[in-house]
């Protein structure tokens, strides 16, 4: 009984010790920031990046979209911010902190939901890779061929001509 | 007919869409020279307007980010639009082209991202079942299936 009581308290001792050093530390407390049927929000740096006039005035631009390649991943992605979770201070202080050293403050945001990505071909991911930008995520599923351009402007012509100006959201003006 | 200096690899091929012969030698020859204000004072006023924001687009984002071979074949493309074409919104892609962009109504749009080097990738949208994508070769005449493209998108 003594030898029962003590294998069942080493072994409980064991599993308290394992359990904590198996979870990493993102996954003790955070919450998931890019969800599926979520939003996510793609940061604007450019004012160009929004159409100023003409039919359909400050809509996003499909420049607004285009993804970047990743030089380690080898694979074309657009970066976004999960919103989920996310308070409009949090966004905010993000637009003017992710980029910062690149002296670049985020103008505006576009809000994407999952179901407008989905419906152009494309998916979303998290990707907390960052450090201070645990909300980071990326947007895939674009053709992977160098040459294939036209076919990546025509994902981001499609998601752009489904975006409205209501989904632009311009970076509030200091109190 | 005019012969332009090959050397800035332009060449000359007549078109249904481009101006008289003589006018478009003068005027591409003093763009190609660096006349830019020259060549700007015989433009239509629209066309004028874009050229000011292509200036003020290379300004803001600076000669590292837009290098003058890239501004000069946008010009070029710019002067090469035929004068019915409504002026495009302008831009520059992260990865260095030009972007030309058009909107009509309905969630019509063209848009073009043009190379150093004169490729063309464009991609139209004319509805959710009416699309349509390719990459073309810019010398000094917009190719006519691009023409065709803005000119559905931007009909009224």
């Amino acid at each position: 009984m003594r030898f029962r009581t003590w294998l069942s308290s080493a072994f409980d001792k064991w599993l308290s010790v394992s359990s904590k050093e198996r979870r990493h530390p993102s996954a003790l407390s955070s919450p998931a920031y890019v969800v599926q049927g979520g939003d996510v929000a793609r940061f604007i740096f450019r004012s160009d990046d929004i159409l100023a006039g003409g039919a359909r005035p400050g809509c996003p631009r499909p420049k607004a979209f285009g993804p970047d390649f990743h030089p380690d991943l080898k694979r074309y992605e657009l970066s976004v911010c999960g919103l989920s979770s996310v308070s409009e201070d949090r966004l905010w202080v993000l637009g003017r902190t992710i980029r910062a050293k690149e002296n670049k403050i985020a103008l505006a945001t576009i809000t994407l939901p999952d179901t407008r990505v989905t419906s152009v071909g494309l998916y979303t991911e998290p990707a907390p890779e960052q450090p201070h930008f645990p909300e980071h995520g990326v947007i895939l599923g674009w053709n992977q061929l160098p040459e294939a351009k036209s076919e990546r402007l025509q994902v981001q012509t499609d998601l752009a001509a489904l975006c409205s100006a209501s989904d632009v959201r311009r970076v509030p003006s200091a109190k | 007919m005019t012969t332009l200096v090959s050397s800035y690899g332009f060449g000359y091929s007549a078109s249904a869409t481009t101006p008289a012969v003589g006018e478009v030698g003068r005027r591409l020859e003093s763009l190609l020279k660096g006349g830019f204000f020259e060549a700007k004072q015989s433009l239509s006023a629209s066309v004028s307007r874009v050229y000011d924001e292509l200036q003020a687009l290379a300004h803001s984002y600076g000669a590292v980010e837009f290098p003058e071979p890239i501004m000069r074949v946008a010009m070029a493309f710019l002067e090469a639009l035929p004068t019915d074409v409504p002026a495009p919104d302008l831009g520059l892609d992260s990865d260095g082209e030009v972007t030309f962009d058009w909107a009509g109504t309905n969630g019509r749009m063209m848009t073009l991202a043009l190379r150093e080097d004169g490729r063309l990738s464009y991609a139209c949208r004319i509805s959710a079942s009416d699309k349509q994508n390719g990459t073309k070769v810019f010398v000094n005449a917009v190719p006519n299936v691009v023409v065709e493209c803005i000119r559905q998108v931007v009909v009224r």
